[in-house]
């Protein structure tokens, strides 16, 4: 299972993008991280993880940079490049437009 | 997207050439995070094991995901190129025959596509190296309405016409004019030609070309009158001549008795506009003194002003012209003037320069490339034989790579990759091949007067032609062999017989069609082999055999008028003692010898018709070998002042003349329609031919040159010879250069001055004829391959019907029934394409038709023998197969 069914597709991306805007964080952070902020509600697999970073990697919306972690191993620190952050607000905009639309749709009296 | 280009290039860089550094960081990423995860789950109370099995679990399988990983990098798709190619390196190795088999057939099958496509691009395609050459038009004029003297090979314009032209028209920003000539560059001994122009002042300037050194013309330098303009030189007669030499005021060149000085030099690429010519030394138009109304020699071109094209630029010619024409009309009679004023101009497009070589040789380059890829098409189905016929036996292998996962797709790619292999080698060996070829060709073109110049180098034309034929040859032999490997199945015997069943259908099917085109092929070999027999065993009314033709020239500053008639028999009684001369005699000009003069005759007044005319001295008809049938030969009473005398040859009589020739008068007639002279005819001679080998035997008069009162400056001798021609043509030099020093002299046989016009037709006959040879081989050898593979195949079945009674004449005779319907299927359908084809080259053929039954039937007999003789050994093989030890082996 590479990818999530219960993820919209392209989601995730948009996820990682927002999470590495805040800081560089490594991949073990990021699952971490991902799993903090969302609960229970998405299920993000460690296995889909990676290949989504180095997609980004490979785009070059995300850079990545090897430094000494917290428990002092090296660890591949991954940070938003300038491509990245204007990736971010246009899928965070395409984003919004998107739920917005739906939320209006559902919200339709029966 | 283009700014994120240099990060991702990196990226892909790395990935591909550090695949290994790129691996382990992956690696050490993976482990960093599943070992962070088994801290964290044990920190939570999990048990280590449980921990590490769960942090697995959730990655979900280490491996798969790094190769997931690679796939994103895009790195798996040219690590399998790359790897494909090594397999496919290997695969090659293992067999080295059939690797440079294959190699040396695609060589020679691209490389002769290549030299003939390297023709076609230096002579119709490739532009004049100058600037903006797609404004370039030629102007040129239709109608028959020149009559008076023709010079050079771009006969089109009178110098009077180009004047009126280019001063009345608006549509060009600039014209420019030019005519050939040729310079002879040793006023003494033997003669060293150069190849000249006359240009009018614009040319360069018109043109754009910039000097090399010193100064090219300008409008200034062509007016009337002009003693010393001086001349402009080639780059490359600058470096053969004076070696590059900068001090050009020192620099002058024999011209006419005196020396011109050299002005300037144009650049290396610059050959002149003439496709197929380089010039040599160019001189303004004033200098050559011709400016005659009814002398035609130059060749005209304009630079499209901004704002008009082509068809506008013709309209706008085709209204000045009547006012042009009636200020040009020459001194004509009636009806030539009606013709001069008919005339109209064309524009044509000139960017790639003007060339009556073009003219000669564009359509049998068209048709020889057609040949050539027929050929590349044969050698292309040989090789998809060949690996037709590995990939069956090498089913068992891809179909295993099929059952452990592999997908039709990498079969499929791997197999082109080894065909893609196969044809870039070919293109590389290919490009010498046409390298070695293409310039073997212009001297076939060449005389010894006429040297052709082709631009030959190699630009990106030749390399987009020669990858686009190597790319289209791999798709053509390596489609089917990939499509029959990818659909290998799961290996089983009866599958595995019915696939090779169906692999052997199709090579059959490709066999038949290798023998169709062959025989299209052979069929155009032998159209234009019989074309040029049926040419050089023209009777031209001579015996050319032993016959030397030596052109002698004089200055005109040392040969004055009184001295010429005793220089001339000072140099035939010398001519006349060389060893092994058995005849002499003096003439305007030979058979197919290039000059040509005629005269419009009449009889008891009334006018009959164009003949030729030539003068000769006494034993011209004996030295040439061509019989007097009535009258006498031109002899000592024939001198200035005595009656004027004639001999006609047996089309002038017929022609012209009713009852015996013999005493009868007729008369010449000037361009203005009056009479010129009266001759009395005294004898009559065999057909001769004049200026062409293709033409029938024209109406000829002779007259006797030694009625001419003043001998000219150049006089041609023929002389028949008892010693091999080439001992005389020698002792004919070194003679003349010991009469008189000041003589130029030029020798040839005359058998190479007639094989100098049909060279066209030698070219075409001979390569055409080796393709066709080339054709039938690679035929032969596809037809061996696969009777040679059916027989091994149907060993077994064979064995089986020996062993039940089938005797070896029947076994010869399945397997020989069994080719005897390839190559009929094949012939049969090669002779319809053949006819239909034919008839494109019909204008080419000469003495026979297109659709010749005669040369079909040959065509299809030596198909036909070729083939059997290849089948005779794998037949003879199958009917010698031992029943019982074959079947023991099954």
């Amino acid at each position: 299972m590479s990818r999530p069914s219960d993820l919209v597709q392209g989601t995730l991306d948009l996820l990682i993008l927002k999470i590495l805007a805040l800081e560089p964080l490594h991949g073990w952070a990021v699952s971490q991280r991902l799993k903090q902020v969302s609960g229970a509600v998405l299920q993000v697999s460690d296995g889909s993880l990676y290949p989504a970073l180095h997609k980004l990697e490979q785009q070059g919306w995300i850079t990545a940079e090897w430094k000494a972690s917290d428990n002092n191993r090296r660890a591949k620190f991954y940070s938003l490049t300038r491509m990245g952050r204007k990736q971010l607000t246009r899928e965070s905009e395409s984003w919004q437009r998107l739920s917005g639309a739906i939320s209006l749709v559902v919200q339709l009296p029966e | 997207m283009l700014g994120r280009l240099p990060s991702i290039l990196r990226l892909r860089f790395r990935s591909l050439f550090r695949g290994g550094q790129a691996d382990r960081e992956l690696d050490e990423e993976l482990r960093y995070h599943v070992d962070r995860q088994i801290a964290a789950h044990v920190a939570r109370g999990m048990h280590p094991d449980d921990a590490r099995t769960a942090a697995l679990r959730a990655i979900g399988g280490v491996e798969q995901r790094k190769e997931q990983m690679r796939d994103q990098r895009g790195v798996n798709t040219i690590d399998n190129l790359i790897r494909d190619l090594r397999l496919a390196g290997r695969q090659l190795r293992r067999q080295p025959g059939f690797a440079v088999a294959a190699v040396l057939s695609l060589a020679l099958g691209i490389g002769a596509n290549t030299a003939v496509f390297q023709l076609l691009n230096a002579l119709v395609l490739q532009p004049l190296p100058v600037p903006a050459p797609r404004e370039l038009v030629e102007v040129r004029l239709t109608g028959n309405g020149r009559a008076g003297r023709h010079t050079g090979r771009n006969r089109q314009m009178s110098l009077p016409q180009f004047e009126e032209l280019g001063r009345a028209q608006r549509s060009f920003s600039t014209m420019l004019a030019f005519g050939d000539t040729r310079f002879n560059l040793s006023p003494q001994g033997e003669v060293r030609y150069v190849e000249g122009l006359w240009v009018s002042g614009s040319f360069f300037d018109a043109l754009g070309v910039a000097p090399a050194a010193g100064r090219l013309f300008t409008a200034n330098d062509d007016r009337p009158g002009c003693a010393d303009s001086g001349a402009v030189i080639s780059h490359g007669l600058w470096q053969s001549e004076f070696g590059g030499r900068t001090d050009l005021e020192n620099l002058a060149i024999p011209f006419d008795s005196r020396r011109v000085r050299i002005v300037g030099v144009t650049p290396p690429s610059f050959f002149g506009v003439e496709v197929g010519r380089r010039f040599d030394v160019a001189m303004p138009i004033c200098a050559s003194g011709f400016n005659r109304k009814d002398h035609w020699w130059l060749a005209v071109m304009g630079r499209l002003a901004p704002g008009w094209t082509r068809e506008q630029a013709q309209a706008h010619l085709q209204g000045l012209m009547p006012g042009v024409q009636t200020r040009t009309l020459p001194d004509y009679d009636a009806a030539l003037s009606d013709a001069y004023l008919a005339m109209r101009p064309e524009v044509v497009d000139g960017t790639a320069g003007v060339s009556p070589l073009r003219r000669s040789y564009e359509r049998p380059l068209w048709i020889l490339m057609a040949i050539a890829g027929l050929v590349l098409l044969i050698a292309s189905v040989n090789l998809a034989n060949l690996l037709l016929a590995r990939a069956t036996a090498r089913s068992q292998e891809f179909a295993i790579r099929l059952a452990l996962g592999g997908t039709r797709g990498r079969v499929l790619q791997q197999l082109f990759t080894e065909s893609a292999l196969l044809a870039v080698l070919g293109s590389f060996a290919a490009i010498g091949v046409a390298l070695a070829a293409s310039r073997a060709i212009p001297p076939l073109m060449s005389t010894t007067v006429d040297p052709i110049y082709l631009d030959l180098s190699i630009d990106w034309r030749i390399f987009a032609f020669t990858a686009a034929v190597g790319i289209a040859t791999a798709l053509v032999f390596g489609t089917a062999p990939a499509l029959r490997g990818s659909r290998a199945a799961a290996p089983g015997a009866g599958q595995r017989g019915a696939a090779a069943r169906q692999g052997l259908r199709a090579r059959r099917a490709l066999v038949a069609l290798q023998i169709a085109v062959t025989l299209v092929l052979l069929f155009g070999g032998l159209l234009f082999l019989r074309t040029f027999r049926n040419l050089a065993g023209q009777d031209l009314g001579v015996r050319p055999e032993a016959v030397v033709v030596a052109n002698v020239f004089y200055p005109a500053a040392s040969f004055p008028q009184e001295k010429r008639a005793v220089a001339y028999r000072d140099i035939e009684a010398t001519l006349a003692a060389l060893p092994g001369v058995t005849r002499l005699a003096d003439a305007f000009t030979t058979p197919i010898g290039g000059s040509f003069s005629d005269r419009d005759v009449a009889v008891d007044g009334k006018t009959k018709g164009n003949s030729y005319t030539n003068w000769v001295g006494a034993g011209f008809f004996d030295a040439l070998g061509t019989p007097l049938v009535a009258g006498r030969d031109f002899d000592a009473r024939d001198v200035p002042g005595a009656p004027a005398v004639a001999i006609v040859n047996e089309a002038f009589a017929r022609a012209f003349l009713v009852g015996n020739p013999l005493g009868q008068r007729f008369s010449t007639l000037s361009v203005q329609g009056t009479t010129e002279a009266v001759y009395d005819i005294v004898g009559v001679v065999r057909n001769q031919k004049y200026q062409e080998v293709r033409e029938p035997f024209p109406p000829i008069f002779y007259l006797a040159s030694s009625q001419t009162a003043v001998p000219g400056l150049t006089r041609r001798y023929v002389i028949r010879t008892a010693e091999p021609p080439a001992r005389t043509l020698a002792a004919v030099g070194a003679m003349l250069a010991r009469v008189d020093p000041a003589i130029a002299m030029r020798s040839v046989t005359l058998e190479r001055q007639i094989g100098d016009a049909m060279l066209q037709e030698r070219l075409m006959s001979r390569l055409s004829s080796l393709f066709g040879a080339m054709a039938l081989v690679l035929a032969a050898v596809g037809l061996y391959g696969v009777v040679a593979y059916t027989v091994t195949s149907r060993r077994g079945e064979i064995a089986v019907r020996v062993a039940l009674g089938a005797t070896r004449t029947r076994v010869l005779g399945t397997v020989l029934a069994d080719v005897g319907a390839m190559l009929a299927v094949g012939i049969a359908g090669g002779s319809i394409v053949a006819l239909l084809a034919a008839r494109s080259v019909q204008s080419l053929l000469y003495g026979l038709e297109a659709d010749d039954p005669v040369t079909l039937l040959t065509a299809a007999a030596l198909l036909g023998a070729a083939g059997l003789l290849a089948a005779v050994g794998p037949a003879r093989r199958a009917a010698g197969v031992d029943p019982a030890a074959t079947l023991r082996e099954a």
